[in-house]
């Protein structure tokens, strides 16, 4: 406070200090004021720094080059550190960090000049431990009064928690939609009456094939399901019926089947259910198409095996039916079985004995039993025809009082059985036997017979004789004594036929005699019919033997033809073969006789001499069976062949052979024969050849050739005195390659006679010869007169 | 007739060609002869074609043909033969191992000159060869060709 000076101004001066005091005071008022403002702003700044000192919320304040200067409580309780060791350190420094935060926000504060945030959790920071959880941080620039930033503070909160609820939010949704997608019901969640879709499950989409884009309200749902107008109409008034009902009363609707149009045309039978919950609308579809059409099947099917079953009830009884008829059918066959049997046997079996058949076998039993009902007719007389074991074969006219009464009685049928036992024994032929029986009526029998043979019983009974007076009161007995009815018993008692003696023997006697001749017709008749029956069989028989050697000749004569075939064949390839190697030895040997002949020593030409024997022998031998399968492939050229001038052309030819020899010819007039000229002469020059060369060892060669005329063939013989053959090897003669004699002795290949066998059979004739050691030998062919195709053929 | 003409031989087996050959020589007429060894060579020398190509077109005086051949046999060389122009005049015989009927008369048949078994004896062969020789070489005059 300034001093003021009093004297100058006295007046003045005490109103300018009273003034300078009021101003003073007013200051000081003024200056209270402003303390008391101050300090309420202190006390609300303090206030305000208490309330974020002990936040939840942690609070830091960092300067520009990012130390911080200040954290609260928070703070330091989440770091762990007291706010002494945090301040002047970097933020990540006091959380353990190797480096700031990717995204800081307190960066981008200072960076940007305006408020920035960022959820820092460990999947976006790679540098941070897992166990650091996340914090959502924000953080806002601080400017001096110029208005330049001098740092930033920093709000951030923990949000592990609210992250972990968050994921298993998200989990527990994804599995619930997971399970909505999977189930097989179709899901329509839908708000409010619209029924707005806000969700589609996969089953619904894969069911009809409509995403929930497609289908976005019921509105647009319904006319793709249910394109049909009316149909839709129908569907929409119940539905929406329905719904209403159960939004308004907050439950469940009742199931309602539908038949939905998928995307693809297709049609499913839906049943759908619907709930509301809230404000939210749940409409469940479920899939009955397969499970009606199966209940469709189910039915078809069980229509189907009704009937069946129907039918197998039916067929069933057909089969009972059908087979209780084969069971009497069967019965019925075999009852009569035995009895065809034996009558077929009796007529077809030859070597079955007649007499050991029953009558019933043999005669006809329904003549037997027509012809004694016409008797029967005629006399009034009960008959009957029976065998010897008692079988009644026919029958006619029995009494009243035996059928009605005494057969069926088992006491009185005894009766009769041993009446008629009685009755039949010891009945000599011819004779008639009368008997009265047990039940004391009168019966006859006289024996029937089958030529000498016994083979039954005629019977004629039940009668009374005239003259007779019956016993009345016997038979009123007999009635009471067997319960028989007595007025009807005694009314068939009179019913009984009367006969004279005469009458019934005569009676008798015819009956026994007609079915004689009966039975004996029947008798021959099956006699006959057994041996057409024979005569026939053996006539087959012998058809069938005839056949089977016709068979066999024809298969002989193919099998042989084929051999002969192949052996012929064989003989040319061999003969023809064999011929150009043969006239090469023959030609070099020629030549080196030839040309060579006096360089060489004596032995080389006796050597050279004997080759060419051998030679020229095997070159006979070719020719001989080249000769031999030409006759066995060549066709006979048929022509009448003169014999005489055959066999002087042969002895023309042999002209070689017999020179210088004493030969005496005596040659027969010969026949003409129908056959092959040149195979003839073949014949005779071999034959002729032979003799010429078996007799070489006589001084006087005797040759013989002549004819004799057989039955239906000419026999031609060459005989000679030659040295002949032992009989036991007259089989080997005329075989192929066989020779009786060394070649040493008589020449020759084995062929010339197997050659004439050859064609004579050709010509249908046949060869043999005889012979004697010593003595000679005769040859003989014959061909017969004129059946040249007979004799072609074999 | 002015100068000999040749023997063609158309023989597969080469002994019965040298036979062949030893028989001519001895009535000097082996150096008219000409062998070939199967049917083909036959019609090739013939026709002055393959190996006979530029030969003088002179037709040999006769053509000793065997049955039995490689590759075409002589049945089928006188098949061909009698349906050629130029050479159906060619005068043929047929030579074979044996005198068999069906070749026989098929080979007249078909216009054989001849046809001669092989004579399995040398002289026999000598007489025939030498028979055809003079018949066919020195005797028989060809028509003439335009």
């Amino acid at each position: 406070m300034d001093r003021i000076p009093d004297s100058d101004c006295n007046h003045n001066t005490k109103s300018e200090l009273h003034r300078e005091n009021e101003l003073l005071k007013a200051r000081i008022a003024e200056l209270e004021a402003s303390n008391q403002q101050i300090l309420a702003q202190d006390e609300q700044l303090h206030l305000q720094a208490q309330i974020i000192d002990n936040s939840p919320i942690i609070a830091a304040y960092h300067d520009k080059d990012l130390n911080m200067v200040w954290a609260n409580k928070a703070y330091q309780k989440a770091t762990g550190l007291s706010l002494e060791e945090i301040r002047g350190r970097k933020c990540y420094q006091v959380w353990n960090l190797s480096q700031p935060c990717r995204g800081c926000p307190v960066i981008r504060a200072m960076e940007t000049g305006t408020s920035a945030s960022h959820e820092l959790t460990p999947d976006n920071q790679d540098h941070w431990p897992k166990n650091q959880g996340c914090w959502l941080s924000q953080a806002s620039p601080v400017r001096d009064s110029q208005g330049a930033i001098i740092g930033a503070i920093e709000f951030a909160t923990e949000t592990t928690e609210r992250r972990q609820s968050e994921r298993v939010l998200q989990e527990s949704e994804a599995k619930f939609r997971s399970v909505v997608d999977s189930i097989p019901v179709a899901i329509y969640l839908s708000t409010g009456v619209d029924q707005v879709s806000e969700y589609v499950n996969q089953t619904m989409v894969k069911l009809f094939g409509y995403t929930q884009k497609e289908i976005p309200s019921v509105a647009e749902w319904w006319p793709l399901a249910y394109p049909d107008p009316d149909y839709r109409k129908q569907l929409s008034e119940e539905w929406n019926q329905k719904v209403a009902r159960a939004i308004a009363t907050q439950t469940t609707t009742e199931p309602m089947e539908t038949v939905v149009t998928c995307k693809d045309g297709s049609q499913k039978i839906i049943l759908w259910d619907f709930i509301t919950l809230g404000d939210r609308n749940y409409a469940f579809g479920l899939n009955l198409t397969e499970l009606k059409h199966s209940e469709e099947e189910l039915r078809a099917a069980n229509q189907q095996l009704r009937a069946t079953e129907q039918q197998l009830r039916a067929s069933n009884q057909q089969l009972k039916a059908s087979n209780q008829q084969l069971r009497s059918k069967e019965a019925e066959l075999r009852e009569s079985e035995a009895g065809v049997r034996n009558k077929l046997r009796s007529l077809v079996d030859p070597d079955c004995d007649i007499s050991n058949f029953e009558l019933s076998d043999i005669i006809d039993n329904e003549i037997l039993q027509s012809m004694l009902q016409g008797f029967c007719r005629i006399t009034g007389m009960a008959a009957a025809v029976v065998d010897l074991s008692g079988k009644i074969l026919a029958g006619f006219g029995w009494q009243d009082i035996c059928t009605r009464f005494h057969r069926c009685n088992p006491d009185t049928l005894k009766n009769c059985i041993d009446s008629d036992t009685i009755l039949t024994q010891g009945v000599l032929p011819g004779t008639i036997k009368c008997y009265k029986c047990k039940n004391n009526l009168w019966d006859m029998v006289t024996p029937l017979m089958a030529g000498e043979r016994h083979v039954g019983n005629v019977f004629f009974g039940q009668f009374f004789f005239e003259g007779e007076e019956p016993d009345l009161e016997l038979f009123r007995t007999q009635a009471r004594q067997y319960g028989f009815d007595e007025t009807e018993y005694m009314k068939a008692f009179a019913r009984v036929q009367y006969f004279k003696r005469e009458t019934a023997e005569e009676g008798l006697r015819f009956l026994a005699q007609l079915t004689s001749i009966i039975t004996m017709l029947s008798y021959s008749a099956i006699k006959q019919a057994r041996m057409l029956a024979t005569q026939k069989r053996l006539g087959e028989e012998l058809k069938t033997l005839n056949s089977e050697l016709d068979l066999k000749v024809i298969q002989r004569t193919a099998m042989l033809e084929a051999s002969n075939k192949d052996l012929d064949a064989f003989c040319y390839s061999v003969s023809h073969d064999l011929r150009a190697p043969l006239r090469h030895i023959n030609g070099y040997v020629e030549l080196l006789n030839n040309r060579f002949r006096e360089s060489l020593p004596e032995k080389a030409c006796h050597y050279l001499s004997e080759i060419n024997d051998s030679a020229q022998q095997m070159g006979d031998l070719i020719d001989d069976l080249l000769q031999f399968s030409r006759n066995g492939r060549q066709e006979l050229r048929k022509c009448e062949v003169d014999m005489n001038v055959a066999v002087q052309e042969a002895i023309e030819k042999l002209k070689t052979d017999t020179e210088g020899r004493i030969i005496s010819w005596t040659v027969a007039d010969l026949p003409r024969v129908p056959g092959d000229y040149s195979l003839l002469q073949q014949v005779w020059i071999n034959l002729l050849e032979n003799a010429v060369k078996y007799s070489q060892p006589r001084d006087e060669a005797k040759i013989e050739v002549g004819c004799t005329r057989k039955a239906d063939t000419w026999e031609f013989f060459v005989r000679d005195n030659g040295v002949g053959f032992d009989m036991q090897f007259v089989h080997k003669l005329f075989g192929v390659f066989q020779r009786l004699h060394s070649h040493s002795k008589f020449e020759g290949t084995g062929i010339g006679l197997a050659n004439v066998q050859r064609i004579i059979n050709k010509h249908g004739g046949h060869v043999r010869a005889e012979g004697k050691p010593d003595v000679g030998a005769i040859f003989y062919f014959t061909i017969p007169l004129s059946c040249f195709d007979e004799g072609g053929k074999s | 007739m002015n100068s000999l003409k040749t023997i063609l031989l158309a023989e597969d087996n080469h002994k019965d060609v040298e036979l062949t050959i030893e028989a001519l020589t001895e009535y000097n007429l082996a150096n008219q002869l000409v062998v070939v060894n199967d049917g083909v060579e036959v019609l090739e020398y013939l026709r002055c074609e393959g190996k006979f190509k530029g030969r003088s077109n002179d037709l040999p005086a006769v053509l000793l043909l065997d049955i039995k051949m490689p590759r075409m046999n002589g049945i089928e060389v006188l098949e061909a033969i009698r349906s050629d122009d130029r050479l159906k005049a060619l005068p043929v015989v047929m030579l074979t191992s044996s005198r068999e009927e069906p070749d026989l008369k098929k080979c007249y048949s078909m216009g054989a000159n001849a046809y001669v078994v092989k004579p399995v004896d040398f002289k026999d062969f000598l007489k025939a060869v030498k028979h055809l020789g003079f018949f066919w070489v020195m005797l028989n005059e060809l028509p003439r060709l335009d």
